[in-house]
């Protein structure tokens, strides 16, 4: 056969990255990345990771990231009570398909780095996407200007609420509300970009003001701080000491213990309780204003793994956790019109404790399902594994496949080309059999693996099912928060080796040509 | 899942293979048991690459060690009367400790965690690195009961501690039955 009619090899027709990242944390993969020294620069200087953006296929999530991206853009004009710009949403999908990465994606987008934003700008003019299609027009009319001038851009602050806690005395979990974990998310963040602590609890409000009460309780703050009644030996304090720690400290946590300290004086000592609010509703608020006096566009709030966390809560931590979600998404969002965003996600459907008021609602947490669409889970795992570089050669593959097989004309040119080189039945297996594993984690992995190693062989067939197989076989992992049980499958056959195959898939044999 | 210590070592082996998914691990024992599986068992335990695993990293000793003196003395002087800013310096530092070590190395064996259940503080930052090819197995004193974990067990109960459920699932935590 001549050389000239010889097809190019999967390494001349797709690139493949060398690694994937397969587990994204929202702490992690928001900002830039690298040393712990680079990701503290990266948070200071807003700097989003470009690689969580380039990774992300935006179609099968086009819908969510329009509606979300058009809440982030819309501009906010705190006299119009008319029209509200914040929203909350519910994040549903099962482990493994992407819900963390999405979550990142939406935080790197938000920051308008312009860089990250210039990579979503190529992703669309690479897909063809018009002006008024494309997401990069969300950045062009609302968020560019948001992220500019003196506009400080939407604060962004995330956690990730699993495994949360350190255990204490007789619970699994140390009790601790939502919203302490939404308030430390926040202050880290803020320390973290500004340098500068911001008060975000009750006691550390209290801390703020006292300066315009001092006068009137030096004395008795003095003898306060140093009474055995109130105080273990180590825990007493001067005066000067206490007083330079609350003026002077860049630690956000010093305010937060020395206000505990005056919250204790008013109650114990002048026997009165401060006036500051305490409850969700009126703490919450106040931070999205603070934040919005200093200069931010509004606060996008990500919990990550929000059903887990509450799965294990008691019942009244439950209720007080929903009440939490709905003042940020309701409360705050839609009565008091302040621009909060509020991204929850879950791998499972909330069944809301609170009665008639369900925390799923469009005028609360909008509910929405991921990875519903079947033909979303090819286009995805696909882009994760390969780019394919000379598309125009594929043909010459599927002429030599048809001669040999009748499936690529069933097929047909266009399917085969959109999987190339995987044959899609061969996903398919690969799909049920890792189902119960990570719906789309582990099945990109074996693919990944697979085009990796034919590449290097510089193979010039499609990719058959067996070479994924044993990868699959002998896999088993981690998901977020479950039992064994689903997350193995280890039925390798001892006797038979391989699997037979099916008739009508590929066989790894080249088709002959001419 | 109870087991030898070098069943553990099989069951870690394996488990370093996997490539893909979050990698925190807990091996749970008594005082003495634990001890004795890092002393025999774990020095023996070998990476799928037929490496040895090293040794184990002991948390409260390398966490107080990166403190300089005068901060040190901060932190004894303030600890009764600033709890949150103790807790959070320290909380802050693991975090620096763990990646810091996970740069410089794909797996991770920890042990002596008594400091940060004493400061109640967060273990997630474990489950946060533990990704992507970076392997943590923490060494903790602890046994099961149903559903429940219960460290520091063979303390009296008001030191009792619980390991928050969904840190690590069930596959990934084993308990020396020696």
């Amino acid at each position: 056969m001549s050389g000239l009619f010889k097809r190019q090899t999967l390494d001349q027709l797709c690139d493949v990255p060398d690694e994937i990242i397969d587990v994204y944390v929202v702490e992690r993969h928001i900002w830039q990345g690298g040393s712990v020294d680079d990701e503290a620069e990266s948070k200071r200087k807003r700097r989003a990771e470009p690689r969580t953006v380039r990774d992300f296929l935006i179609d099968p999530v086009r819908s969510l990231l329009n509606d979300v991206l058009r809440q982030l853009a819309m501009p906010y004009n705190p006299s119009d009570k008319t029209n509200p710009i914040g929203q909350g949403w519910w994040i549903q999908a099962e482990f493994g398909t992407g819900k963390s990465h999405l979550l990142s994606v939406v935080g790197a987008l938000a920051l308008g780095d312009k860089k990250v934003w210039d990579v979503v700008l190529d992703l669309e003019t690479k897909n063809k996407k018009g002006k008024r299609e494309s997401i990069f027009n969300f950045y062009e009319n609302g968020l560019a200007r948001k992220s500019s001038g003196k506009s400080k851009g939407i604060f962004v602050a995330v956690k990730t609420l699993v495994g949360q806690g350190g255990g204490t005395i007789g619970v699994t979990d140390t009790g601790r509300k939502l919203t302490e974990y939404i308030l430390d998310a926040v202050q880290d963040q803020y320390h973290a970009e500004t340098g500068r602590t911001i008060s975000v609890y009750p006691v550390e409000v209290l801390a703020g003001r006292f300066e315009e009460e001092l006068d009137l309780y030096y004395k008795r703050l003095a003898k306060f701080l140093k009474d055995p009644k109130y105080f273990d030996d180590n825990e007493r304090v001067e005066i000067e000491e206490f007083l330079d720690n609350l003026r002077n400290s860049k630690k956000p946590t010093v305010r937060r213990d020395c206000g505990q300290k005056l919250w204790d004086f008013y109650r114990k000592e002048l026997k009165t309780t401060p006036d500051i609010p305490r409850e969700a509703e009126a703490v919450l608020k106040h931070v999205v204003e603070t934040l919005i006096a200093s200069g931010f566009e509004g606060l996008l709030l990500i919990l990550d793994e929000v059903s887990l966390f509450m799965k294990n809560r008691t019942e009244d931590q439950r209720v007080e956790d929903e009440k939490t979600l709905v003042v940020l998404s309701n409360r705050l969002a839609k009565t008091h019109c302040l621009p909060v965003w509020t991204i929850c996600s879950a791998q499972q459907a909330r069944e809301s404790k609170m009665g008639v008021k369900n925390i799923i609602a469009n005028d609360r947490l909008r509910n929405v399902s991921l990875l519903q669409n079947e033909s979303n889970f090819y286009d995805i795992v696909l882009s994760r594994v390969r780019t394919l570089t000379k598309p125009e050669k594929i043909d010459d593959y599927f002429e030599d496949y048809r001669k040999s097989f009748t499936w690529p004309d069933a097929i047909g040119s266009e399917t085969f080309r959109r999987f190339f080189p995987f044959y899609k039945p061969a996903i398919d297996v690969l799909r049920a059999v890792s189902y119960n594993l990570t719906t789309l984690r582990s099945a990109v992995h074996f693919m990944h693996q697979t085009l990796k190693t034919q590449r290097k062989a510089k193979s010039d067939e499609l990719i058959t099912i067996w070479q994924m197989f044993d990868d699959v076989v002998s896999y088993e992992e981690d998901p977020s928060g479950t039992t064994a049980g689903i997350s193995a499958i280890r039925t390798k056959s001892s006797t038979s080796g391989k699997p037979t195959r099916r008739a009508g898939a590929p066989s790894g044999r080249r088709p002959r040509v001419g | 899942m109870r087991l030898s210590g070098h069943e553990i070592n099989t069951q870690l082996r394996q488990k370093l293979a996997m490539p893909t998914g979050r990698h925190l691990y807990v091996v749970l024992g008594t005082y003495e048991r634990i001890e004795r599986y890092e002393r025999a068992a774990f020095r023996e335990a070998r990476s799928p690459e037929d490496r040895p695993l090293g040794t184990a990293l002991n948390i409260n000793h390398s966490l107080l060690e990166r403190f300089g003196d005068d901060e040190l003395k901060w932190l004894v002087r303030n600890e009764a009367g600033m709890q949150e800013t103790v807790k959070k310096q320290l909380a802050e530092e693991l975090d620096t400790l763990i990646a810091e070590r996970l740069k410089e190395t794909s797996f991770l064996a920890i042990k002596n965690l008594e400091l940060l259940f004493a400061y109640d503080m967060e273990l997630h930052c474990f489950r946060i690195r533990a990704t992507n090819q970076k392997h943590i197995l923490v060494l903790l004193p602890g046994e099961r009961v149903a559903d429940r974990i219960t460290l520091f067990h063979e303390a009296p109960a008001t030191n009792h501690r619980t390991l928050p459920m969904n840190l690590v699932p069930e596959n990934h935590l084993w308990e020396l039955s020696e």
